[in-house]
Parts: structure tokens; C-alpha cells; sequence
């Protein structure tokens, strides 16, 4: 067999490999339906559950464990237990120039019946989107897209934002579908919190509001 | 070569045949259902309603419980309108259309309160229409939030709201139009799924619904794959607004050629209303390896003609040396 012949057979069997291993089939099975008849008239209706561990996130502590070294007033080192940081919630502490991307986060499940689906969105409840100092105003971690230890800020994601983004006061889309649910749906939220290398102590707060409507 | 080509044959199709016949299963795990601690359900999840001038029209929605826990609730109206072609909610701003709001009262027992778990209440709200509005459509939404279930140390605290979105008529200079601005199939893919899109416009005074009808059927057959006909999707155009849809069939498969066709009605006519085309779908690997193999068949064929034709002029050449010296021979 010439060496063109034996490059075109191989093709061919690679090609013939291809479109074998391919799922081509659909199947669908049916269900037969009971002898006695039964009416009943279910109204439109929409319907969300929010459960979270949003507790986390802003609280800034310092630490002075023995024999940790002081620098510029700052205290490093290894001074608090990972584990602790999901367990606890006010005494959860994000240390000065750190950044925590995965533990405060919501689940927020949408049910609707509506032939059109939904969309929820996300916004502040006021118009100062940052985490403010719950005993001075003045010092804040501001809302941004940004979430790197040493820039204090505070995004979300999850749904449709795939990357951190900065909560706005004006609704933004987290999901949308066009279709009633199954089973309700889903949506992931995580919160990502950076502090600055001076960041003060104490606890951050603010509030968003999750809103669904059929579209 | 006929035998070469009988060979390359055989062994394409041993190989499409040997793993055509492979099945796979798919299951869904069904898990009993757990209520969760706060549950907020609202309904109707929409409510049309026809207002006049200088009247007062009297609504009610149910605000339930279907969760494990009880939580506070309050009842508020906001505007509602949307924007950009995804459609997305705007709850703020009022505009021309979104006036309704500011007319909406709450009756007093009902507008806050708390709900225990399974305990369904009836709010009340007025829309006290004045004399001055504008014929066409208004639209708010009617929201039910909560705030419970916030863990009182919780840095980031969230309130969850449900809405019931309230279309309102105003008789009079009403002006019903809409156009289907894109309705497009594309013709290849690479992977599934096979999605179809269309842009509706409303150039009227009040939403018009538009109902998207979809049909996939494959090369050779007139029974349907995919189709969602006994049940099409239905979307609200806004006045002044244009509203970009799509449908995809995600069960597609990785390899195949489908007639794909989508209706889109609004209840008028319009160009691009239907669309139909013939959809290639193919793995961008696969489809190398089939160009690949069409080239090395070409180039095996004008190498094999090649061969022949310096086969014959060798012969040729060979059979006039002969002959050339049959004839020394002879005159010598």
C-alpha cells in the first residue's frame, strides 16, 4: 500500500472514529396517564428563598498573639485559624491588606410558575453602596470590581456576573430566564471583600435588596 | 486500485459501526423537598387591568408564607420599566409609562405585618387614577419584601422582595404596533446548542404580547426533534422598547444537519415574522479532518493520474527506442 493510501485509511478511520463516538441519538420516554380525572387550577405565582453565610466578610481585626512582630503598627504573621473564619461570625476577622474572595456568600432560589420566567436583580438599599464602620461613618470599604488585599473594596458575583462586580443603587441583572423553573432555581452569590493596608478595625455593614418579577 | 479503495471503504465504516451503538443514561435524582426557613411567595406574579381617567380601581394580591419560619413583611409599589434589548428590570426610574406608582395606596391592616408559616394574607391596594393621564399602557410593580433571616452580627444583610408586575390600560388614543426588527437561524455550529434569536420593537402606546414559535426537524424527516408549539413562549413589549429573545434546543446533537424554523407573532403582520434554514452542525476538529481527508483523496487521485500518464510516455518512450533500434539493426 502506498504511503498516500495509508495517510488517506488512517483519515478515514479517524473520521469514521469521530462521528461514531458522537451521541447522535435523542430519546424521550412518555408516561401514561391514570384513569380518574382530577381538575384543579393553580394561579401564576413567584416565590424566592435567600440562605447564606453572609456573616463573614467585613469584620477587621488586629491581633497581637506572643511574639509576633510589629510592623508600622501592623501586626503580621500567622494570626488567626482558617477554620474559624466559617464557624464564627462577628469574631471572623479579615486582617489589614487581605482579601477573602470565597467564604461570606447567599443562595437564592427563585420558584415561578409564570410561562415568561424571571429575572432577578441586585442593588443597594440606599445610595451609599460601601461597607460603613459601624461606629464612624467616615471609614468604609467602597464598592468596587477589584477585590486585591492592600485596596480595600467590595464586589459580588454569581448567576450571569461571573466577575466581581461593584453593587450599584440601581437594579442590576444577576439572571434571567425565559421559562418557568423546575424545581426552582439557583443562583450562587459570593461576596469578595479587600482591605487596605490601614484599614481600622471594627465591623462593616450595608444592605442590598434581591428582587424578582416575571419577565 | 480497486482493491485499495475497497479497503479504505471497509475500514471507515468498521469504524463508524464500531461504537455506534452506544447508549447513555441519564437520571435525575429525585430528593424530597425541605422548606427552607424564610420562603416568600407572592401571586398573581402579573395583573392586567383596565383604568379610567378620574377612577379608582380596587386590586388585591396574596403575600404567603411557604417557608418553615415566620418573618415580617411590607407591601410597596414601584415603578416599573425596563431597558436595553436584554430587558433588564428597572424599578427607579419613572418615565412616561411608569407613572403608575405614585397612584397606588395599600390598606393599612394588610400592608405590613407578620406571617406565620402556611398563612397567606390578601393585600389590599387602590390605584386612584387621575383625570390628566395619558392614553396607552402604565406599569408598577407591586413588591413584598422581607428582611428576616439576617443574622444579627451579618455584615452584608439582604432583603429579599418578590413583585407582581400590574399592566394597566387607559382607554382612548391607544396605539397598538410593533415590528419584528431581526429574526435570524444561523447556519452552522460548531457545538450544540442550535439557538435561535429575534428583535421585536413596540412602536405603540401599549405592551403587545409576542408568541415565539420554534421547529427543528431533521435532513430527512418531517417529524420534529425539537419543538415547542403545544407550548411557545410568550413575551411583553413594552411601549418604546425593542426586546431581544432566544430559544435554544441544548439536547442538540454534536453532529447533524437540521431544518430550523421560528415564527414570531404579535397578532399583526410584519416581515421576517417566519424564518427558515437548513443548519449545519459539526465539531470544528471533525470538520478539519473531513477537509484533510477530501485534500489527501484529491491529491492521491492527480498523483495517481500522474503516475499513469509518465507510465504511458515511459512506454511510449521505451517502445519508439525499440523500434528506433529495430531499424539500426535492420540497416545495418
Amino acid at each position: 500500500m502506498s504511503k498516500s493510501t495509508k495517510v488517506i485509511a488512517a483519515l478515514g478511520v479517524v473520521a469514521g472514529l469521530g462521528v461514531a463516538a458522537l451521541p447522535a441519538f435523542t430519546y424521550a420516554a412518555s408516561s401514561v396517564a391514570g384513569e380518574v380525572e382530577l381538575s384543579v387550577n393553580v394561579d401564576e405565582a413567584i416565590a424566592m428563598t435567600i440562605k447564606g453565610n453572609a456573616e463573614q466578610a467585613a469584620g477587621v481585626d488586629v491581633y497581637t498573639p506572643t511574639g509576633a512582630t510589629t510592623i508600622d503598627g501592623h501586626t503580621v504573621g500567622s494570626l488567626y485559624d482558617s477554620t474559624s473564619l466559617e464557624s464564627s461570625s462577628s469574631s471572623a476577622a479579615l486582617l489589614p491588606n487581605a482579601a477573602d474572595t470565597t467564604t461570606a456568600t447567599s443562595q437564592i432560589k427563585v420558584y415561578t410558575n409564570a410561562a415568561g420566567g424571571f429575572t432577578l436583580s441586585v442593588k443597594d438599599a440606599d445610595t451609599n453602596t460601601a461597607l460603613v464602620h459601624d461606629t464612624d461613618s467616615t471609614k468604609t470599604i467602597p464598592a468596587g470590581a477589584t477585590i486585591t488585599a492592600g485596596t480595600a473594596a467590595w464586589g459580588y458575583k454569581g448567576g450571569s456576573v461571573t466577575n466581581f462586580a461593584a453593587i450599584a443603587a440601581t437594579d442590576a441583572t444577576v439572571y434571567s430566564q425565559n421559562a418557568p423553573t423546575s424545581g426552582g432555581a439557583t443562583i450562587d452569590m459570593t461576596y469578595g471583600v479587600s482591605t487596605a493596608s490601614d484599614q481600622a478595625t471594627g465591623t462593616y455593614t450595608d444592605t442590598i435588596i434581591y428582587t424578582a418579577t416575571t419577565n | 486500485m480497486a482493491k485499495k479503495i475497497k479497503l479504505i471503504l471497509a475500514a471507515f465504516l468498521m469504524a463508524l459501526t464500531a461504537g455506534i451503538f452506544t447508549t447513555s443514561t441519564v437520571f435525575a435524582e429525585d430528593g424530597g423537598y425541605e422548606k427552607a426557613p424564610i420562603h416568600l411567595q407572592v401571586s398573581p406574579a402579573k395583573l392586567k387591568v383596565s383604568i379610567k381617567p378620574g377612577s379608582s380601581y380596587v386590586g388585591s394580591m396574596k403575600v404567603m408564607n411557604v417557608g418553615a419560619r415566620a418573618f415580617d413583611y411590607e407591601v410597596t409599589a414601584t415603578p416599573y420599566s425596563v431597558s436595553g434589548e436584554e430587558y433588564s428590570p428597572n424599578y427607579t426610574a419613572e418615565a412616561t409609562y411608569s407613572q403608575m406608582s405614585q397612584w397606588i395606596t395599600f390598606d393599612k391592616k394588610t400592608q405590613k405585618g407578620t406571617l406565620q408559616p402556611e398563612q397567606i394574607v390578601d393585600v389590599t391596594f387602590t390605584v386612584n387614577v387621575p383625570n390628566d393621564v395619558p392614553a396607552g399602557g402604565q406599569y408598577a410593580a407591586i413588591m413584598a419584601q422581607t428582611s428576616s433571616g439576617n443574622a444579627e452580627d451579618a455584615n452584608i444583610k439582604t432583603i429579599h422582595r418578590v413583585g407582581m408586575i400590574l399592566y394597566a390600560s387607559v382607554p382612548g388614543e391607544t396605539r397598538e404596533c410593533a415590528e419584528i426588527t431581526k429574526n435570524t437561524v444561523n447556519s452552522f455550529y460548531f457545538n450544540p446548542p442550535i439557538t435561535v434569536s429575534s428583535l421585536v420593537k413596540n412602536c405603540g402606546n401599549i405592551e403587545q404580547t409576542a408568541t415565539y414559535t420554534v421547529k427543528m426537524y431533521p435532513l430527512f424527516s418531517n417529524e420534529a426533534v425539537f419543538s415547542n408549539e403545544e407550548n411557545p413562549a410568550t413575551l411583553d413589549i413594552y411601549p418604546d422598547t425593542s426586546r431581544f429573545n432566544s430559544i435554544s434546543w441544548d439536547g442538540a446533537p454534536r453532529i447533524g444537519i437540521f431544518k430550523v424554523t421560528q415564527i414570531v407573532d404579535f397578532g399583526g403582520s410584519s416581515e421576517n415574522r417566519e424564518v427558515t434554514k437548513y443548519v449545519l452542525i459539526c465539531p470544528l476538529w471533525l470538520l478539519f479532518v473531513i477537509i484533510a481527508l477530501i485534500f489527501f483523496i484529491i491529491f492521491w487521485l492527480v498523483s495517481r493520474a500522474r503516475d499513469r500518464k509518465r507510465g504511458r510516455s515511459a512506454a511510449a518512450g521505451r517502445s519508439g527506442k525499440e523500434s528506433n533500434s529495430d531499424k539500426e539493426k535492420e540497416e545495418k
